[in-house]
């Protein structure tokens, strides 16, 4: 059953062009999927779109059916959808404790929060030594960590990672997926967008190709590894640009 | 000449005014990245309506900060909805608030003068013309009761956004804008009670400046020019560094008071400022933008 629908939608920044152009997508509830596409595909101003940061020129979001497009991200994120953002978006001066109350923010009651941070805990273990730590101070997997558990604050339907990978060690990003599949095994449907295309469609279900805009073609992760035309995607903009770059 | 120790004192006693004045506009152009140069003009009109409530009605300075406070932060709400709601999201949008907080502070200054003439004036508390001896140092009764009520206030204001969910809010929403939004933050409810509080303090500053300093309309200017500056020495948006600007600077201008002449006062805030944009444009505790 899907669980987050995409009808058609367009959206572009300001006076700018449509970074998105007419996308149609389901999500299934409970899977991993890692969308992926060449630079300025729109992957993340998808991300956005769904995380209401950014309202669609036209189209709709449904999520189990409903219309939450036009909402305010405060109202989408109280549905139960969260975006961990490329930055990783943390407060930097505030310690990691604070980070993970932040999360809970749209929850009133104070201590219903405390109770989610020992959840959040005891599924991110790994994070409980750095919870008086300031979060600017962490390494950049730390980081990625304490994001996806202040996410988590919400008790998320839906969680969306934007290139969690960014710019972190090998090893590292091993973790972070791995952090990853943990979120699948509590019932949460996942949405990545990845620049590392081989990781993320190992550890996902599904994969989703966009390109200048468009659904370019989706499958089960296993088979758009496979596909010829991700070859081409990829290695076909290469040699262009390395002609272009020869003239 | 006075000792070194009574200036510094003396210093410190007036920094703690100073961080009080300084602290709504650094928190305003923390939040909203709103820099209000009306800030000194509502001090200014705070400071009146404390003078007036003494005259007319016999009410204490001190006890017209329960007043001005309340009275201020929700005319900063209502301000800040009707004038500066309607620029949010445009292209320009610290300028276009940095000249519209100009014109407002012409507005009240003018309106300041139509109502009460541009005569200088003190509020005259029975207090503030006693001074206290403690030992070989003394201290004007007044400032140490100003003092005493801007340390309190800070403090207050430092337990609200420490300890509790609308004042964290307001601390995420200065460190990462896009962040606080996406933790479901609405930032706009928290930009106009932002704003709320940084006219409340400048409301509360005028009751207290209304028996310290003589003022009249015009003074607002020279006013925003030395919190300006204590807020740059401290690093825009940073609040500790807004009350650490206020000490030094404080201290420095009761120093240069006491050894070039009181007139030499006011240039130490405006070489602060330019020493300060000129080594360290981030300041004490700021951050350089990227």
């Amino acid at each position: 059953m899907s669980i987050l629908e995409l009808e058609e939608i367009s959206a572009g920044y300001g006076m700018g062009p449509d970074i998105l152009n007419r996308v149609s997508i389901r999500f299934e509830a409970g899977l991993i999927h890692c969308l992926i596409g060449p630079n300025g595909a729109g992957k993340s101003t998808l991300l956005r779109v769904i995380a209401g940061l950014l309202r669609p020129r036209s189209g709709r979001v449904l999520l189990e059916g409903k219309v939450i497009s036009g909402l305010r991200p405060d109202q989408i994120l109280a549905h139960g959808i969260c975006l961990v953002p490329q930055d990783r978006s943390l407060f930097p001066d505030m310690t990691v404790r604070e980070n993970l109350l932040m999360g809970g923010y749209i929850e009133r009651d104070q201590r219903q929060v405390s109770r989610r941070i020992d959840e959040v805990l005891e599924i991110f273990p790994e994070v409980r030594r750095h919870l008086n730590h300031r979060a600017g101070t962490l390494s950049g997997g730390e980081q990625q960590m304490v994001a996806i558990a202040r996410g988590l604050m919400i008790h998320p339907r839906v969680m969306m990672l934007d290139e969690p990978s960014l710019g972190l060690a090998p090893l590292v990003v091993d973790r972070i997926f791995e952090a990853i599949s943990r979120l699948k095994t509590l019932g949460i449907t996942v949405l990545i967008v990845e620049q590392n295309v081989r990781k993320g469609l190992v550890y996902a279900d599904r994969g989703y190709v966009l390109d200048m805009g468009h659904l370019s073609f989706e499958g089960p992760a296993r088979e758009v590894i496979e596909d010829p035309r991700l070859q081409e995607l990829y290695l076909g903009r290469m040699v262009l640009s390395n002609r272009e770059g020869q003239r | 000449m006075t000792s070194g120790l009574q200036i510094l004192i003396l210093g410190l006693a007036l920094g703690g005014v100073y961080a009080l004045m300084a602290i709504g506009l650094s928190m305003t152009y923390g939040v909203m990245r709103i820099l209000n140069l009306s800030h000194a003009a509502f001090m200014v009109l705070g400071a009146y309506l404390a003078y007036w409530a003494l005259q007319i009605l016999r009410i204490d300075p001190l006890v017209s900060i329960l007043i001005n406070g309340p009275l201020f932060f929700i005319f900063g709400i209502i301000l800040y909805r009707i004038l500066f709601v309607p620029l949010a999201g445009r292209p320009r949008y610290t300028e276009a608030t940095l000249l519209l907080s100009f014109g407002l502070a012409l507005s009240i200054e003018g309106m300041m003068g139509a109502l009460w003439t541009g005569i200088y004036r003190l509020a005259n508390p029975p207090y503030a013309t006693r001074s206290l001896a403690f030992g070989s140092f003394y201290i004007p009764e007044g400032q140490m009761y100003a003092t005493a009520a801007s340390l309190w206030i800070l403090t207050a204001l430092w337990g609200f956004l420490q300890k509790t969910r609308f004042g964290r809010a307001i601390r995420a929403t200065m460190q990462n804008r896009t962040a606080a939004q996406i933790v479901g933050v609405n930032v706009e409810r928290i930009s106009a009670l932002a704003f709320g509080l940084g006219m409340a303090s400048a409301g509360i500053s005028g009751s207290l400046l209304s028996f310290l300093f003589p003022f009249f309309p015009g003074k607002h200017w020279q006013w925003i020019s030395i919190l300006l500056s204590l807020v740059v020495l401290g690093g825009m948006g940073s609040l500790i560094g807004t009350v650490v600007g206020a000490l030094m600077l404080a201290v420095a201008s009761v120093y240069v008071s006491s050894i070039l002449g009181p007139t030499w006062s006011p240039a130490t805030f405006y070489a602060a400022l330019f020493l300060v944009l000129m080594i360290r444009p981030q300041g004490l505790f700021g951050k350089r933008e990227v």
